[in-house]
């Protein structure tokens, strides 16, 4: 039997040759090209140009191929479907501190800039406490009392409760050095400057307000 | 089943990345497809999920292809970056030179010529092939020698302009 394709010379075409290289001919068809092979010079030839053709193809389609990465587990995927999980938590974890600064600079800045007038005193003061607790190192405990005293009796206070916060950090001593320049310059500008301080030594998501600049 | 598809996603999973790529020539989108691509034989629960994969697969890279085809109209106004790189810049100037050939080597071919022969380089059988492109099974070896006839000619012919270009 021979279902293979014959041309007008009987010999076989190269989708049969190819067919048979790729090991898709069935077995009986194969036999039977194997016999025909085995007595045409010409097939042979054409069955040589035939595998080269189809290495060559071979080689040059594998030389565009991505790196090969290992699979993520499959319990990924049937969690989160649509995306590739580690994308989506890295957005969401960018999303959540972009959220978190905004939040912490509204709470740092609006005190700040909503000291009314029967308040001016209070950061001056705080300030001068925490400059006494730092350059007398061994009596911190009695500046904490008096910045909580302060934020618990009157509302505009929250400024002190963030220098309470940031105490530990070495930045504390930049403070009440900037608070001690402040009370060396008397008038107005002080509580700006104790305020300016305080933000300050919180980090760059509480950036620093312009004296006359208002709420969000 | 989903042990089914456990074994089918060890086995298939580079196969269906590196057919994908070859559609959409980027590495990380052809992973997303791919996973996407699972992800959705996860609820579908396919028969065949070999062959379903890759019909999935292939629109996927149609829609993908459609969708970046509208978007180079807009980038095109714009000077982007290079795309990710992963080696050294000497190595990437000759993967992407030679990636770039051989993309439109492919080019070159007949859209069902270029199907059959990425589906064959993926690993599907002659029976798949069939089944997943509409041909006679008889007609798929017939279809690769022109496919593979095709490429290679126009992958070399590509070499030469390259090297005329880079004489001249």
């Amino acid at each position: 039997m021979q279902d293979w394709k014959e041309d007008s010379m009987s010999h076989v075409d190269e989708g049969t040759l190819h067919a048979y290289l790729d090991g898709e001919l069935p077995s009986a068809e194969r036999t039977a090209i194997e016999a025909h092979l085995a007595d045409c010079a010409t097939c042979r030839a054409n069955l040589t140009e035939e595998r080269a053709l189809r290495e060559r193809a071979t080689a040059v389609l594998g030389s565009a191929r991505p790196a090969e990465r290992p699979a993520p587990p499959l319990e990924q995927l049937r969690r989160e479907p649509q995306r590739s999980p580690w994308r989506v938590r890295r957005s969401f974890a960018w999303a959540a501190s972009i959220a978190l600064a905004l939040g912490i600079g509204y709470y740092l800045r609006n005190p700040a800039a909503r000291v009314t007038p029967e308040s001016p005193a209070q950061p001056v003061v705080v300030a001068q406490n925490r400059a006494v607790s730092t350059q007398e190192e061994k009596a911190p405990p009695r500046a904490l009392p008096l910045a909580r005293q302060d934020s618990t009796s009157r509302r505009p206070a929250r400024a002190d409760e963030v220098a309470v916060v940031t105490e530990r950090d070495s930045a504390a001593t930049r403070v009440a050095r900037r608070s001690n320049e402040a009370r060396s310059h008397p008038g107005p500008p002080s509580t700006v400057a104790a305020a300016r301080a305080v933000s300050w030594s919180t980090g760059p998501s509480a950036t620093p307000t312009s004296p006359g600049s208002g709420s969000f | 089943m989903p042990e089914d598809i456990a074994e089918v996603y060890r086995h298939t999973y580079p196969a269906l990345v590196r057919f994908l790529y070859r559609k959409v020539w980027d590495a990380e989108r052809a992973e997303d497809l791919a996973q996407e691509a699972f992800a959705r034989a996860l609820i579908h629960r396919p028969e065949n999920t070999r062959g379903w994969l890759f019909v999935v697969a292939a629109n996927m890279a149609r829609d993908e292809a459609r969708r970046a085809a509208r978007e180079k109209r807009h980038l095109i106004l714009l000077k982007s970056e290079p795309d990710a790189v992963y080696s050294s810049p000497e190595e990437d100037i000759d993967a992407e030179t030679r990636t770039s050939r051989v993309r439109a080597a492919l080019g070159e071919l007949t859209p069902r010529d270029r199907e059959a022969l990425l589906l064959w380089d993926a690993g599907m059988s002659y029976d798949e092939i069939a089944t997943q492109t509409g041909l006679a099974r008889g007609a798929i070896g017939t279809t690769l020698a022109r496919a593979r006839r095709r490429l290679v000619e126009a992958y070399d012919a590509g070499l030469e302009g390259g090297q005329h270009v880079a004489r001249g």
